[in-house]
């Protein structure tokens, strides 16, 4: 345990994110186990402790006898000052122990921006960044999450990185560390064999890494409980999801290509971890978790069956990620029956032709249908997503977000049973980021200049006070582009842009562009080769080597027909044949 | 009103006022009490506490009042408690009080700092006045905790120095302790870390609140 540990948490601003004691941690005698994982978020502690990802494998790991799953989570800057002041290491939150003494960190990467802290943390633990530069007696640092599906740009700083989901072939690696008995050489050599391991820095580089896939959701692993934490985070609240993968398709998004098979759980499972959660946390609020609520078959079930169990215990049970197309009546009255939760609809694009491209099949009737429900329920404010920079995108497009925000105005005047509250339509505009394994991964991003020309194209188009634009930053646009598509040189970039003192980079109010921009000039590294260049289909691309599941033969059909704006019909609807069914063994599709 | 009279030890000392007050009400519906809500819009479990405890400082003997809706027996309700509780936090007792908090008046703290530092801190409070800038939500003003706190050394364990402290804790006025440790560190330099805890509270007359 490191000491002056009263000194160092009397000192900070959030003293009880680094006390570790919450209900439900889990802490054993360091003693009794075989094997000490620090699992590291790599930013502050209110986003980390929102991470389903991280607590279900927290508790996964900690079902083991024979391991101690601790978790840590990147300081704050006060905290980082007063570890290097005091040359205290950085420690994990349970024991107190240095990162050192672990046989493994592991990082889960849940967005690029956040890679700045895996150098941070390590170097705040004195463990080399690079895998090159350590030894035996160092531990075994890991990563995963949805960043993995393009390991290379950090690639260099890891020894083994697990791609797909981790209760599928976490345990078989924790067992192999077991049987080499901690002799690490071997131990890399044969974490090879295991399905979704890659292993970047030792002997030579694995051909293919098939991603590893959870083919029954319903038996798999859920955690009972959750570490509830003391200080408010970002999503304080059960999260119980509900299933993985998405039938629909979208040719832009990761997270619909990545997470297939579409695997939803039964009722029945749901709502005894729902009950079984609700008991060990205390927590009076339950969100159902899934990258699209509405297309869960069983939905009216499911949320007949929780409010059951919710309503006499003053639970709120919120229903995010609905979709405009198959909003209905019944789900409305879920929602409006528990506590009011806001609306909000993604149509991604402004005009059909465009929302063909991205194969986001929603109609204008769509739109006006949602409307007219929420409106007679008693809605007031919606919230629209909207991208800029997609493929073959036009002003003509542009101008049709700020059409369509306008129409939710009219509806709401058309529908609305109490028009005194008046309002409010936010269009949140987010631009276009080509991410591999989609159908758009060998598109180009738009440039700075060309992001700011739209934006104001937009800006000016928008005529009623009643819809309000908020739109991302375009420099940490460009950024993440870089991240997503990038390959092994970015590695000295993302170090020296950390030697400069980039950190946090998610946070507005720690980014600092400039040194970025210095940092790639330093490199040799000009953004805009990774983010603006047009890829051919014949390009070996860094990500080629990582199985995710969907086929690029897949990818590239799809992405001829986005050029005719011709749309895919859904997995349910019918098979597209995105060669998912390949790596599974049983017949996993819907 | 039902009265809990609870600890706040260990790391919890480092949960803050408002984190505290979810933490319990999250408590109360693991161990299923049967807490009166609040009506409205928004309805919440009712709580009230007896004087938020500064970040840093134990608790030995805090005050929560809650209403109840149905009648308990409150040994058990006791038991469930403590078995939902977080670490850190234990439970003591539970009793119906119509005492009102507004007559907390002034609060006890007992002050642990290792002996070498005790002669300097002796020192220190010898100072004819020890000024301080006390800054809340309506802006600063400047206290003198000589005239406020009124502390004695009352003894000696393992090399460290026990002095008892009594502070104002009440609506009108409410000091804490920890400014003591604060301005001892900026005039001496000597940065150790004091342990404090809060043990009763008293009336106007110094009678024992509970």
């Amino acid at each position: 345990m490191i000491e002056n540990i009263d000194k160092i948490l009397s000192s900070v601003s959030k003293p009880s994110w680094y006390i570790g004691t919450e209900l439900n941690s889990v802490h054993k005698n360091k003693e009794d186990v075989h094997t000490r994982v620090a699992y590291c978020f790599p930013d502050l502690y209110d986003v980390g402790m929102s991470h389903l990802g991280m607590k279900l494998l927290y508790h996964m790991m900690n079902e083991r006898d024979d391991l101690w799953c601790e978790r840590v989570f990147a300081p704050n800057t006060d905290m980082e000052e007063i570890l290097r002041k005091t040359n205290t290491p950085l420690f994990a939150l349970e024991s107190k122990d240095p990162l050192r003494d672990f046989d493994f960190v592991a990082f889960t990467l849940v967005y690029e921006l956040s890679y700045t802290g895996i150098l941070n943390m390590l170097d705040l633990a004195g463990i080399p960044i690079y895998a090159k530069d350590r030894t035996e007696n160092d531990p075994i640092i890991i990563a995963g999450g949805p960043c993995m599906c393009n390991p290379e740009p950090i690639a260099d700083f890891f020894d083994v990185i697990d791609i797909g989901e981790g209760e599928e072939n976490l345990n078989e690696l924790f067992d192999l560390y077991k049987e080499c008995g901690k002799n690490k050489n071997e131990f890399l050599e044969k974490a090879k064999n295991i399905r979704g391991m890659y292993v970047p820095n030792h002997g030579t580089k694995q051909n293919e890494v098939v991603r590893a896939v959870i083919e029954d959701l319903s038996s798999s692993y859920y955690p009972d409980k959750l570490v509830v934490p003391f200080a408010q985070v970002v999503h304080d609240r059960i999260s119980l999801e509900i299933m993985r993968g998405c039938i629909r398709g979208c040719r832009f998004c990761q997270a619909g290509m990545i997470y297939r098979p579409y695997r939803q759980k039964s009722v029945e499972r749901l709502k005894a971890d729902a009950v079984k959660l609700c008991e060990s946390t205390g927590y009076d609020e339950i969100s159902l978790l899934s990258l699209s609520t509405s297309d869960f078959q069983k939905l009216p079930e499911l949320a007949e069956s929780l409010r059951e169990y919710c309503i006499p215990r003053k639970i709120s049970l919120a229903l995010p990620s609905l979709r405009i197309d198959n909003f209905s009546k019944e789900i409305s009255d879920e929602i409006s029956s528990i506590r009011k939760t806001g609306l909000t609809f993604a149509p991604e694009a402004g005009t059909q032709r465009l929302r063909d491209v991205i194969n986001k099949n929603i109609t204008d009737e769509d739109i006006e249908r949602s409307c007219k429900i929420a409106f007679e329920n008693g809605a007031s404010a919606v919230k629209l997503y909207f991208m800029i920079g997609l493929p073959t995108e036009t002003d003509e497009d542009i101008i049709g977000i700020a059409k369509t925000a306008q129409q939710v105005v009219e509806y709401f005047y058309k529908y609305a049973t109490n028009r005194s509250r008046g309002i409010s339509v936010t269009i949140s505009c987010a631009t276009f980021v080509p991410k591999p394994h989609t159908p758009f991964q060998w598109e180009a991003q738009l440039t700075l200049e060309e992001i700011n020309r739209r934006q104001n194209l937009l800006k000016n188009s928008i005529t009623s006070k009643k819809v309000h634009l908020k739109y991302h930053d375009a420099d940490t646009t460009v950024l993440e582009g870089v991240f997503a598509r990038g390959d092994r040189k970015i590695a000295q970039l993302i170090e020296k842009a950390w030697r400069l003192g980039c950190r946090l980079d998610a946070w507005t109010e720690h980014f600092d562009f400039a040194r970025w921009q210095k940092a790639a000039e330093e490199c040799g590294i000009n953004f805009y080769d990774y983010t603006a260049r047009k890829r051919s289909f014949d390009e070996e691309l860094p990500w080629n080597f990582v199985n995710i599941g969907v086929s690029q033969a897949f990818m590239q059909r799809e992405c001829e027909k986005a050029y005719n704006a011709e749309t895919t019909p859904n997995c349910i609807e019918k098979c597209s044949g995105c060669g998912m069914n390949k790596i599974c063994k049983g017949d996993v599709c819907p | 009103m039902t009265r809990i009279v609870f600890s706040k030890t260990g790391y919890a000392k480092y949960i803050s006022h408002l984190d505290l007050t979810r933490c319990m009400a999250r408590m109360f519906a693991r161990a299923e009490v049967p807490i009166w809500y609040t009506e409205g819009f928004n309805p919440h479990p009712y709580m009230v506490f007896s004087a938020a405890l500064p970040i840093g400082v134990y608790g030995e003997n805090e005050l929560l009042d809650i209403k109840v809706t149905e009648k308990c027996n409150f040994t058990e309700l006791l038991d469930r408690m403590n078995k939902a509780a977080p670490e850190g936090i234990s439970f003591k007792e539970i009793y119906e009080s119509d005492k009102d908090f507004k007559f907390i008046d002034k609060a006890i703290y007992k002050i642990v700092i290792p002996e070498n530092t005790s002669v300097k801190f002796n020192e220190f409070l010898e100072s004819p006045e020890i000024p301080v800038l006390k800054k809340t939500k309506k802006g600063e003003s400047t206290v003198d905790l000589k005239a406020e706190i009124q502390i004695k050394e009352i003894g000696k364990e393992n090399r460290m120095t026990v002095y008892e402290a009594i502070a104002p804790c009440g609506n009108e006025k409410n000091i804490s302790p920890t400014l003591l440790s604060g301005a001892f560190a900026e005039k001496t330099g000597d940065d150790t870390v004091f342990t404090i805890s809060r043990t009763a509270f008293l009336t106007k007359n110094s009678e024992n609140f509970r």
